[in-house]
């Protein structure tokens, strides 16, 4: 009896902690609000997971999709007209997820979460 | 096909690897101090006409060298090394003689004649011009590394979500719109194609005073995000409008107005607007081809007449999609041509799967195709580069290329953006090549009705429409694409038609009075030859 009792016992239990473990899963989300403030949060987390200079960012940015790419800026040559070539720096992704309450920024190359504490978003 | 195409997908791991190890952002060195040290002693330090030491042997010796790390290179130390400019046009020097695609036709003049690093490197290049006259290398450029690295994300421009088009750049100006990306504030604000600007913040656009300029760049150009401003525009039919307008940052819409046309007799016409090969574009195109399968569409109609270019492999998957396999089957793309100091790279194929650009590596998900063998593309000189190489690579396995409107902007070329000295150096390294070996049309492809010359396309001249909208059947460009596919041959009226299109530079240099200058991003008239990868996993079948 005991045994049995202990058995469902745990088989519940490792049910249950299965599925707390799935609800703070991360799952892919997208902007709820967007101004201003989200915008700077998101580029200084971009900046950090990944260095280099502060991203423009669009207006819209994560709205529509969870994934974001960033690619090379502008640049101009002496002719005013734009002069970027063939070059070898793929573009870098970054996703918008959700896990729990929690938004976060995921850079899938480095494997890094960036916590998002003021930012609000849903899951897809 | 799946078979070739896995052997396809293994050559760009291995070339991509490569490409990555030659183009790196930076080096690194071994010290992790701030201290600048001496640069490694050679024997090369005096300049003898004719005799080049390995660039190697100069590399990050710099006048100014940086101390501390590079934000742009995981923090590591900045490679650079106390140096001079000496050392400086000593790489330069150096460098180009190894990888300038026409490195035998530089004069080897004594760098000590030049007053800056960057006075010497701008002479060393071709003088050489092409049949028409033409320079024969246009895109010999160089910037802060600094700026090379800025980055924003794929397809954002700052602005208004307008793009202009130059019909004249010095008083009396005329600047229309060409067309406006979809739900910016532009479009949002009523503006449309055709619609011509005549003050900016009641500056007149005909102002050619220096303040008066400064004002219209910044106004209609280079808005700061947020701010708003008024713009004062007459439509196409005559009324005059005055809107206020707030800039921000605007996602691009690279592929537009995809529609399925029906001509009188009845043939189904697919249509899509492709404006620029960026990455975000990719799921648009598929969408549009899978939307043009569904239609039952019996002819193509891709309009590339703003396109200046990009990725090079997002033209290479539209080029699939649209010949398909039976089309493109073990068929080059595009084949790169360096000097004959440099290696030539493997062959880019017709690419017949998605592809992440995060990373280039390729998906399992392969593409949707049309399987044509023929296709209309409409051009202007602002049809640059990747737009180029589409046209140039379908012509290089027999499909039929319908080029209707103008000549388009000839750059077979590209570069290897190289980093010395806190400056980024682009010159021109390679040409590419169709399947039949033909990538000589530095004067643009030109459309014709009968065809003479190699870089001559069967097709119509025709002039770019600002009183239609682009997709309109009535449109110009796309009403003789029309006729052509109902007659087979070009209306009377466009054959001899005067093209006068927008093109910046020309117009700046040509005409009296101050030019405008407008900001553009860095992927419009250039290619990017990125390689995609394999997916992890995949074998070398």
């Amino acid at each position: 009896m005991s045994k049995k009792y202990l058995f469902i016992s745990s088989l519940l239990m490792s049910l249950t902690a299965c599925q707390s473990s799935q609800a703070e899963q991360p799952q892919d989300a997208t902007l709820t609000r967007i101004n201003a403030g989200v915008i700077t949060e998101l580029q200084q987390a971009i900046q950090s997971a990944k260095g280099g200079a502060l991203v423009t960012l669009a207006d819209d940015v994560f709205t529509k999709s969870a994934v974001l790419l960033i690619d090379h800026g502008t640049g101009k040559g002496p002719d005013g007209l734009p002069i970027m070539g063939a070059h070898s720096i793929p573009s870098e992704k970054f996703v918008l997820q959700k896990a729990g309450e929690q938004c976060l920024l995921y850079y899938p190359k480095k494997e890094r979460r960036i916590p998002l504490p003021n930012v609000e978003c849903e899951v897809n | 096909m799946f078979k070739s195409n896995k052997l396809a997908q293994a050559t760009f791991f291995i070339f991509s690897s490569l490409y990555l190890t030659a183009c790196g952002g930076g080096s690194s060195l071994d010290s992790d101090t701030d201290t600048v040290t001496p640069p490694p002693a050679n024997s090369s330090t005096v300049w003898t006409a004719g005799t080049f030491a390995p660039s190697s042997e100069f590399k990050d010796q710099c006048a100014v060298p940086r101390t501390g790390n590079d934000p742009f290179n995981e923090n590591q130390p900045y490679p650079d090394t106390a140096g001079s400019e000496f050392t400086e046009k000593m790489w330069l020097r150096s460098w180009s003689d190894e990888t300038y695609l026409w490195y035998d036709e530089i004069e080897d003049n004594n760098p000590d004649n030049f007053s800056s690093v960057a006075a010497y490197y701008d002479q060393l290049k071709t003088f050489q011009t092409t049949d028409s006259g033409a320079n024969k290398d246009n895109f010999h450029f160089s910037q802060p590394t600094e700026d090379f690295f800025k980055e924003s994300q794929s397809g954002v421009v700052s602005g208004y979500g307008i793009n202009w088009a130059f019909l004249s750049n010095t008083p009396p100006r005329v600047l229309r719109i060409a067309y406006l990306e979809d739900g910016s504030p532009a479009a949002n604000a009523g503006l449309q194609r055709g619609d011509t600007i005549l003050s900016a913040d009641n500056v007149s656009i005909n102002d050619n005073t220096e303040a008066g300029i400064e004002i219209l760049n910044e106004v209609l150009f280079n808005p700061t995000a947020g701010s708003t401003h008024n713009l004062k525009l007459r439509s196409n039919d005559g009324t005059e409008k005055s809107i206020n307008v707030v800039a921000g940052n605007i996602t691009q819409t690279p592929v537009q107005n995809v529609n399925t046309l029906i001509t009188e007799n009845g043939t189904k016409v697919g249509y899509m607007q492709f404006n620029s090969h960026i990455s975000i574009a990719q799921p648009e195109l598929i969408n549009a081809v899978n939307k043009f399968k569904t239609d039952m569409i019996d002819e193509l109609v891709i309009d590339f007449r703003y396109n200046g270019g990009g990725v090079l492999a997002l033209s290479a998957q539209l080029a699939y999609m649209v010949a398909g396999p039976a089309n493109s089957r073990g068929f080059d793309y595009y084949q790169t041509i360096r000097n004959d100091k440099q290696p030539n790279d493997t062959p880019f194929p017709f690419i017949d799967f998605e592809i992440d650009y995060s990373t280039f590596q390729a998906t399992n998900n392969t593409l949707p195709d049309l399987n044509f063998s023929k296709v209309y593309v409409l051009s202007t000189e602002g049809t640059c580069s990747a737009s180029e190489a589409f046209i140039n690579g379908l012509k290089g396995i027999n499909a039929e290329v319908i080029l209707i409107g103008d000549k388009t902007c000839g750059k077979p070329y590209g570069f290897n953006p190289t980093h010395n000295c806190a400056t980024t150096y682009f010159t021109i390294q390679f040409s590419g090549v169709n399947e039949q070996g033909f990538g000589e049309y530095s004067d643009g492809l030109r459309p014709t009705p009968t065809p003479q010359f190699d870089a001559d396309v069967q097709g119509c001249l025709a002039a770019d429409d600002f009183n239609h909208q682009l997709g309109d059947k009535n449109e110009g460009l796309l009403s003789t694409a029309l006729f052509h596919i109902e007659n087979n041959r070009c209306p009377i009226s466009t054959q001899t038609a005067k093209i006068k299109q927008p093109n910046i530079s020309v117009n700046a240099l040509a005409d009296t009075g101050l030019p405008l200058v407008p900001k553009q991003p860095l992927y419009k008239e250039n290619m990017d030859l990125t390689r995609p990868t394999p997916t992890k996993g995949d074998s070398d079948e």
